[in-house]
């Protein structure tokens, strides 16, 4: 088994953000965040010295929770100091994006990289719609298609247009070429069972995220079983699962400070407005919408939904038993871990990553 | 209209420049006939060896029930170039047309513009399956050919019409299945003489088309000199069946702008 580590370039202040998304940019302050991202690209380089065989980003806008709403930019940063973690890019938010660029910035990276790049797809959280005016009911179609403009794109040797249901082109013509050929290897990030057969039956990579060992592997064995079906067997490095973490030197040390965030409230979900939230949802859902009986809920934000969460707390046996039940319940083969909670600073991150690969790595790599 | 000892039965929709539309899929499809028609004046030529196909004779060595995709450009184009037949006012003679073939019409399409160069302003081949063909089939019955050619035969798909699709036509099927397997294995690989194609040309294929390989759509492009190629996305073999609308948008669109049909012409403006 492998691991991955988020390079999620949380902004050094975000415990202090209002718990609102999107955080407003008065939040930034210009100086500190330019040492926030030096901060988390030093984060990178440190993991991959300690073993770490991937290095993620992940697409997030209007906030700096996770700071990389253009993660080509950072991932193109961060492959210049890591010469040899296969850079992930788990993922950009395909509905919200041109698909083209997408597949230009794929391109242009795995030629950067020398061919380390690994692709992820994701639909994005509910908010996120909000980001470029997607229409929430129409994230998933325009997520199935981009996913095959893309692929086409980066893998068609002559110009092409393309008449889509939500996009078209009529001169698509990607330059550079991937290194790796046919093309980089690619996940699909998703929990739903119409982006799951997708990647099934195109012999695609699957990521799941933030969700307790029983339903992942509820979703990896539909996985499995379609694409047993479709005449292949994924690699081990074609499962990836993605969960936050806190590790300590001992169970009891971490487990002190997971409740400590508790009672201090930290462990809280992106609130929204609830009838924004309401909205977005039942345009998801396709339902109906009553606007006059929509609940306002609090200018300064419903918290909406569960947060995600901490997946792994604990001290180096712990969290190794944990992930192993997700290597061996649910096939995942890569886990990527999001390392930087809000209440944590540069040094306290710095020292995880040090533990984690001194204590759990060499007993990860065994499974 | 008879030529070379051929009968074939055409229709004619539609005011304007000619285009001779040779549509021949398992569907009775009226999808790219009633668009074309709004603007053109549209001949739709049906298959030959479809039940309305008589042979005067034997003597030209055409096989009465299978006749090639040679011998069917040949008949078109004579037909065309004689000009004044009853209800072909537009096709006089020197006139160039449009001209459309989808899947098998595709192909002899293709040998038409080959065949009559001068004859041909604009050709569009949709799903032809003459260059890389993929080894799918058979798809001798409806259920079959729906099988083979259409993107979600078996239903997990984004159901956006709401409206389970239609079902080919059995005879249509039938015929056009064993035309087929005739072609394939008589045929010479025509790829050879696509760097002769003159005409402003268009290929489209869906994305999801089980009939050919995947590279056909590059070697079409490289191939023809003067070639645009076009992916229908959640498409089958059948686009006019999956997506109708999209086929017919760029169609029309590359009929009546050809080569220039890349440039987009439509207001963003948002509020002026």
């Amino acid at each position: 088994m492998k691991a991955s580590y988020l390079g999620a370039m949380g902004y050094a202040l975000r415990r202090d953000f209002p718990p609102t998304w999107p955080t407003p940019p008065a939040c930034n302050d210009p100086e500190l965040s330019v040492q926030s991202y030096q901060d988390g690209i030093e984060e990178c380089e440190f993991a991959e010295e300690m073993g770490f065989e991937w290095i993620s980003f992940s697409e997030h806008h209007y906030s700096g929770r996770i700071a990389t709403g253009t993660p080509s930019v950072i991932a193109a940063a961060v492959a210049e100091r890591c010469k040899k973690a296969r850079m992930a890019m788990l993922g950009h938010l395909l509905p919200l994006n041109n698909p083209v660029r997408i597949a230009e910035e794929l391109a242009l990276l795995d030629n950067l990289t020398n061919g380390r790049l690994v692709m992820g797809f994701l639909r994005g959280t509910p908010n996120e719609d909000q980001v470029y005016n997607v229409n929430p009911a129409e994230g998933r179609g325009r997520m199935l298609e981009s996913m095959d403009l893309i692929l086409r794109a980066l893998t068609e040797p002559q110009p092409f247009a393309w008449e889509g249901r939500y996009y078209q082109y009529r001169t698509v013509s990607v330059w550079p070429r991937p290194v790796q050929q046919p093309m980089p290897p690619a996940i699909v990030a998703t929990r739903s069972d119409d982006a799951v057969h997708f990647a099934a039956t195109h012999r695609l990579g699957l990521g799941v995220s933030f969700l307790p060992v029983e339903d992942v592997a509820a979703i990896t064995g539909k996985y499995f079983k379609w694409c047993e079906e479709a005449g292949w067997t994924p690699e081990p490095d074609e499962v990836v699962f993605r969960g936050s973490v806190y590790l300590a030197e001992t169970d009891e040390k971490a487990w002190e400070w997971f409740h400590r965030q508790e009672d201090q409230g930290r462990a809280r979900g992106m609130a929204m407005r609830s009838s924004v939230a309401q909205v977005i949802q039942a345009q998801r859902t396709g339902q109906d919408i009553d606007y006059g009986h929509v609940f306002a809920g609090s200018a300064s934000g419903d918290i909406v939904g569960g947060a995600p969460g901490l997946t792994f707390v604990g001290g180096p046996d712990q969290v190794t038993e944990q992930i192993r039940a997700y290597h061996d319940r649910c096939g995942v083969g890569v886990i990527d871990l999001f390392f930087q909670q809000p209440s944590l600073i540069h040094g306290d991150i710095m020292n995880e990553i040090e533990l984690f690969g001194r204590e759990v790595l060499p007993q990860i790599e065994e499974f | 209209m008879a030529a070379d000892n051929m009968s074939l039965q055409y229709t004619e929709s539609g005011d304007g420049d000619a285009v001779v539309l040779l549509d021949w899929t398992p569907w009775e499809s009226r999808v790219l006939a009633d668009s074309l028609a709004t603007s053109y004046h549209v001949v739709s030529i049906d298959p030959p060896w479809f039940d309305k196909l008589t042979m005067s004779g034997t003597e030209s060595g055409l096989n009465w029930a299978y006749p090639g995709p040679d011998d069917v450009a040949a008949a078109v184009a004579r037909v065309a170039e004689a000009g004044g037949l009853p209800g072909l006012i537009s096709l006089t003679p020197g006139r160039p047309y449009a001209l459309v073939g989808v899947s098998l019409g595709a192909d002899a399409a293709l040998r038409l513009a080959l065949l009559r160069p001068q004859s041909v302003s604009t050709l569009v081949l949709v799903s032809p399956t003459c260059v890389a063909p993929s080894a799918a089939g058979p798809w001798h019955t409806p259920e079959l050919a729906a099988n083979a050619m259409l993107a979600h035969p078996h239903g997990f798909n984004l159901a956006y019409s709401g409206a389970e699709s239609p079902r080919p036509s059995p005879e249509r099927t039938a015929l056009l299945s064993s035309l087929a397997e005739r072609w394939r294995a008589t045929e010479v690989d025509v790829s050879q003489q696509l760097p002769e194609l003159a005409c402003a040309t268009l290929v489209v294929f869906g994305q999801e088309d089980r009939l050919v390989s995947r590279e056909a759509g590059g070697i079409w492009k490289a191939e023809a000199p003067n070639c645009s190629l076009s992916y229908v996305y959640d498409a089958g073999h059948a686009i006019a069946v999956d997506r109708p609308d999209a086929l017919t948008n760029v169609v029309l669109d590359f009929v009546e702008r050809r080569e220039t049909f890349i440039v987009e012409n439509r207001p963003s403006v948002i509020n002026p």
